[in-house]
């Protein structure tokens, strides 16, 4: 009997156990742009750009009694938390000391500025989205003000669900008076975090709005040393070709089909035949390093009047199209020794900065005769509009099944860097293949698209240049153009109902309102004014004075953070956290090398347009090409069950299975377990299989409701 | 009648009684572990409910709306079924696997640990085995995943030995081929777990009594007649309990190490039921399928043993109940 017991006993314990195992240019457009949004900025400050006024102080706060505020400020890592996490104390041009505990200094002077008492309560490495998880289990009651980076689509659903503080009827009722100027006069950004039901909850980081993202940058000197020089002893080894050309047959460019370009006013390219160069090379009986270049040198002599042939590509006379850019690649590719004096065997025309940068490659698409892929400068930003004013999923479209295609191409000669796709590794390709010249393990890689400050650092390779992009045509129309704009980020703050006084509330939207004061905005911008040169102001090339550093900051950012003064700011002093606020390109502007101004001449002295949200640009097929849409939508409850339950397109494995034609396609290698679609047929197949279309119409309901309520 | 069979009940009540009055002691040393059952087990038992809601986290358990077998329903025949039945497919075989190549080898170094002479040395082989076990999952794959690593600038020593062998071409990672992993989970936890399973096999034929071998020997019996007609016999019983709860296990397969190792592109082979319902549950917030995941893997998974116990009951005289 006992045993019986013991055993009936043992056997329910083990069944639980299972069953609880479950539970004009582009530069004047954003000039003027940027030039209107830190104007009415400064005018919602009560100020200039200069700061000569007083931020308006939102009427109903009453800073005379200190409050206290709890922070739940996530990003996944200690280091940028309002909290100061480094091991070595920081000790400020007036003495004071911050050690690892204290908040940052940028933070403690907005608390006594504003007369408040901040806690972070965050756990200090977890991610937002995982804090946002775990919070809304309590109704975000642990915090007056939750923030973090990729949340702003949950805080404007749980803003809906009652749990956050309505900013818009407190702006009405007086409150948050600076910010509700800005978005008046930013009305791109007020649709952009306005819910589905009308109202504003949060209050977002806003990128250098409306500005050039990234930039093509390369290695000059291999250009040059390439094209231009005479006696070049070029590679002889064997290089096989697999793409076969973009301006083919019908799409030869000629005539209209971008026969002249005009990559600057005044400044027009003719290309005198239809040769393309693509063919030409692979017509070669012999395909190396010097019957490559030699091919490509002697096309260039024979289509353009060109001083040298460099200038095709380096610039402001550049007019390179994809064809002819990929033609470079090659002999890029095919002349290693020569091009790195023997030290390397393998060069990599085109890299990432890190996998997790893999989709820039695929922004290659608007060369491609203007496919679209991304607009705004996050991998979410995957919808654009069509002709017909309807959102369009990119990735499911017919013209990015054909760039993958060409992309695998591309792979298959070698000349996208192979590391580039494997997310489990970390390294910092732009540090190895550009960083590493003089080392004792160099690899050399030439172009990337990615920021200028930081790509034409002095310190990583005093080679780096920028270049215009390549000229194609897109939306029907010949142009200049970077389908990249900066962009509203999803990421942001917003002030918790359940974890509130009503007199919490009244000082968090004092403090969500400071940074959109023009001495708020200086401080997240570039820090406390100790840093800053008092009489000085730093005169940026687009012709805007900003706040300029002392030298304290200089020496002190060598000193502690290797001289990357982006994340001195950040990780040491507390500033440019993407919390809400309009970030400014300033502090960008003055840790940028001479060859980085050289860049954003080039590209400012030149007629390329980028991706706005007022979507300004050439008449061409579409009216809204140019338009950004936010990479976030607000979705109801209904659409997000729809989108959980009936379709699974936001899946990390649809990107894999996108990256899987880029690196297999071609080359036929795919291991055992690789999807490879090998026809456009059996990739929209795959994305119907996993919803499409009711993806599209969600999204397109969203959309709708977004343009209604603006 | 009914009286009797009322009479009978309460005899048997009190004869219950009687021997946990008797041997309280033994009842007492096992309070904890019923606590533990109830705090861990029975309790969280509630939150199954989540796989018949749309659970949403701010409404709670009991105030998330009620969906019946929706989530079932989606998950077997919806937008996510071939990953479902993909993840099914993957968490069967490689508990096939772990169970056909993981199980015997502790079996195997028990025996050879029972075979070495000298304690001094024993001990060592076996703590040298052991020491595995208590090194983390992300330390152990992180070593791993560092062997095969195989990249543009540099390879790890595995990865090398396969490119010298021409099964692998320079620059490709073999975490980024699907048929490697299997092989790769099993061998990582061969040597992560399989000194540590050992003890017990090693403390089962410790208990055999060495008159058995030495009759045994007396009758001319070889070293490997030993082992078939005296240690194995000796190991049956445990032998057996540790086959049926591994075979209760076989679809709790540790998602860590799946987690650590695999990537999209090996979903194909790697990924099981656990990590579909990490993705599926944690990542997309879709609790409530996630749950489905899990209570449908559970619901097999109780089966199985119940399977397994029956098999062992009617084949042999050990059975766990």
């Amino acid at each position: 009997m006992r045993r019986k017991a013991a055993g009936a006993l043992a056997a329910a314990m083990m069944a639980s156990a299972l069953l609880a195992g479950c539970g004009s240019s582009v530069v004047e457009q954003a000039q003027e742009q940027q030039t209107a949004a830190q104007t009415t900025a400064a005018q919602a400050a009560g100020g200039t750009q200069e700061g000569s006024g007083q931020a308006e102080v939102q009427e109903t706060a009453d800073l005379a009694k200190t409050v206290e505020l709890k922070f739940n400020y996530a990003v996944g890592n200690k280091s940028r938390t309002m909290t100061y996490n480094q091991e070595s104390p920081l000790t400020l041009p007036d003495g004071t000391v911050v050690t690892a505990g204290m908040l940052k200094p940028m933070w403690s002077y907005v608390e006594k500025e504003l007369n408040s008492k901040f806690t972070d309560v965050t756990v200090q490495d977890m991610k937002s989205s995982d804090m946002i998880q775990t919070e809304s289990t309590s109704n975000f009651l642990g915090a007056n003000i939750y923030g973090g980076e990729s949340i702003a689509e949950r805080l404007m659903f749980y803003g809906t669900e009652g749990k956050f503080v309505n900013l818009t009827e407190m702006m009405e009722a007086g409150y948050l008076p600076n910010f509700k100027n800005y978005l008046n006069n930013n009305p791109d950004v007020r649709s952009a975090i306005t819910a589905y039901d009308g109202n504003i909850y949060h209050v977002p980081y806003i990128a250098e709005i409306n500005q050039i993202a990234r930039a093509f940058e390369i290695r000059g000197s291999w250009v040059t040393e390439l094209l231009d020089q005479t006696d070049a002893s070029y590679d002889t080894d064997r290089f096989d070709i697999y793409y076969q050309g973009f301006y083919i047959g019908d799409n030869k460019r000629t005539g209209d089909n971008g026969g002249t370009v005009t990559p600057k006013e005044g400044v027009n390219i003719a290309k005198k035949t239809d040769a393309n160069i693509i063919e030409i090379q692979n017509s070669l009986d012999v395909k190396n390093g010097e019957t490559l270049t030699g091919a490509l040198i002697q096309y260039i002599n024979d289509n353009y009047d060109y001083d040298t042939p460099s200038q095709l590509y380096v610039g402001e006379k550049a007019a390179y199209d994809i064809d002819e850019l990929i033609a470079l690649m090659r002999c890029i590719k095919a002349n290693p020794h020569y091009l790195t004096d023997g030290r390397a065997d393998v060069v990599w025309p085109l890299f990432t900065r890190q996998s997790s940068y893999r989709e820039e490659l695929v922004r290659l698409a608007t060369y491609f005769g203007g496919v679209k892929v991304h607009g705004a400068d996050s991998y979410k930003a995957t919808w654009y509009i069509d002709e017909n004013g309807k959102v369009q999923y990119t990735y499911s479209e017919e013209g990015i099944y054909n760039v993958l295609c060409y992309l695998s191409d591309m792979e298959a000669e070698g000349l996208i860097y192979s590391d580039c796709y494997d997310l489990t590794d970390k390294t910092n390709y732009r540090s190895t293949l550009w960083g590493t010249d003089d080392g004792d393990a160099p690899s050399f890689g030439f172009m990337t698209y990615d920021f200028i400050a930081s790509s034409t650092s002095d310190s990583l390779n005093k080679d780096t240049i920028v270049i215009l992009p390549p000229v194609a045509k897109v939306n029907g129309v010949w142009q200049y153009y970077m389908d990249n704009g900066r962009a509203i980020k999803p990421d942001g703050w917003a002030i918790s109902i359940a974890g509130s006084t009503q007199e919490q509330i009244d000082r968090a939207c004092a403090v969500l309102d400071y940074f959109f004061t023009a001495e708020g905005a200086v401080l997240q911008n570039y820090g406390l004014p100790m840093i800053l040169e008092e009489n000085e102001k730093y005169e940026g090339p687009d012709g805007i004075s900003y706040p300029k550093f002392n030298s304290w900051v200089t020496e002190t950012c060598n000193a502690v953070a290797k001289g990357d003064l982006s994340t001195f700011l950040r990780d040491w002093m507390g500033c440019l956290m993407p919390i809400g606020y309009q970030k400014e390109i300033g502090f960008e502007y003055q840790y940028t090398s001479e060859r980085g101004f050289e860049g954003w001449a080039l590209l400012q002295g030149s007629t390329l347009h980028i991706a706005t949200y007022a979507g300004e640009g050439p008449d061409g097929d579409n009216p809204n090409y140019y338009k950004m849409i936010p990479p976030v939508f607000s979705l109801t409850s209904r659409q997000k069950e729809t989108i959980s339950d009936s379709t699974s397109i936001e899946s990390d494995d649809i990107v894999e299975y996108m990256f899987n034609i880029v690196r297999y396609r071609t080359k036929g290698n795919a291991p055992q377990g690789a999807e490879v679609a090998q026809t456009y047929e059996e990739y929209a197949a795959k994305f119907a299989a996993r919803g499409l279309d009711l993806y599209e119409q969600t999204y397109q309901a969203a959309y709708d409701v977004m343009i209604l309520g603006n | 009648m009914k009286h009797d069979n009322i009479e009978m009940r309460t005899s048997q009540t009190k004869r219950i009684w009687k021997a946990v009055v008797k041997d309280w002691r033994l009842y007492v040393l096992l309070l904890p572990l019923i606590l533990w059952f109830a705090v861990w087990a029975y309790k969280p038992m509630g939150g199954l409910l989540i796989a018949f809601k749309r659970f949403d986290p701010q409404f709670g358990v009991w105030g998330s709306e009620f969906k019946g077998i929706d989530n079932f329903i989606n998950l077997v025949s919806g937008v996510n079924k071939t990953e479902f039945w993909q993840a099914f497919r993957n968490t069967f075989i490689i508990s096939a696997y772990n169970l056909i190549f993981g199980f015997p080898v502790p079996i195997i170094l028990a025996l050879l640990f029972a075979e070495i002479g000298n304690d001094l040395v024993r001990k060592f082989a076996q703590t040298a085995t052991y020491l595995p076990h208590f090194l983390s999952e992300v330390t152990i794959t992180g070593i791993t995943l560092m062997l095969v690593y195989s990249g543009v600038r540099s390879s790890g020593i595995v990865a090398s030995l396969f490119q010298q062998l021409g099964l692998l071409e320079a620059g490709t990672s073999m975490m980024q081929k699907a048929n490697y992993f299997r092989p790769l989970y099993i061998l990582v936890g061969i040597w992560k777990e399989s000194g540590y399973n050992s003890i017990v096999y090693f403390a089962a034929i410790m208990g055999i009594s060495p008159s058995l071998y030495e009759a045994l020997k007396v009758d001319g019996g070889n070293k490997f007649q030993e082992i078939r007609f005296v240690t194995f016999p000796g190991m049956a019983p445990t032998l057996i309990i540790m086959i049926i709860m591994r075979i209760g296990n076989m679809l709790t397969i540790g998602y860590e190490r799946v987690l650590l190792l695999y990537n999209a592109n090996i979903y194909v082979t790697a990924d099981v039921l656990s990590t579909f319902e990490q993705r599926l549950g944690i990542l997309s917030g879709n609790y409530g399928m996630g749950a489905a995941v899990s209570l449908f893997n559970s619901f097999i998974a109780f089966a199985l043993v119940i399977g397994a116990n029956t098999i062992s009951r009617n084949i042999s005289e050990t059975s766990l109940w």
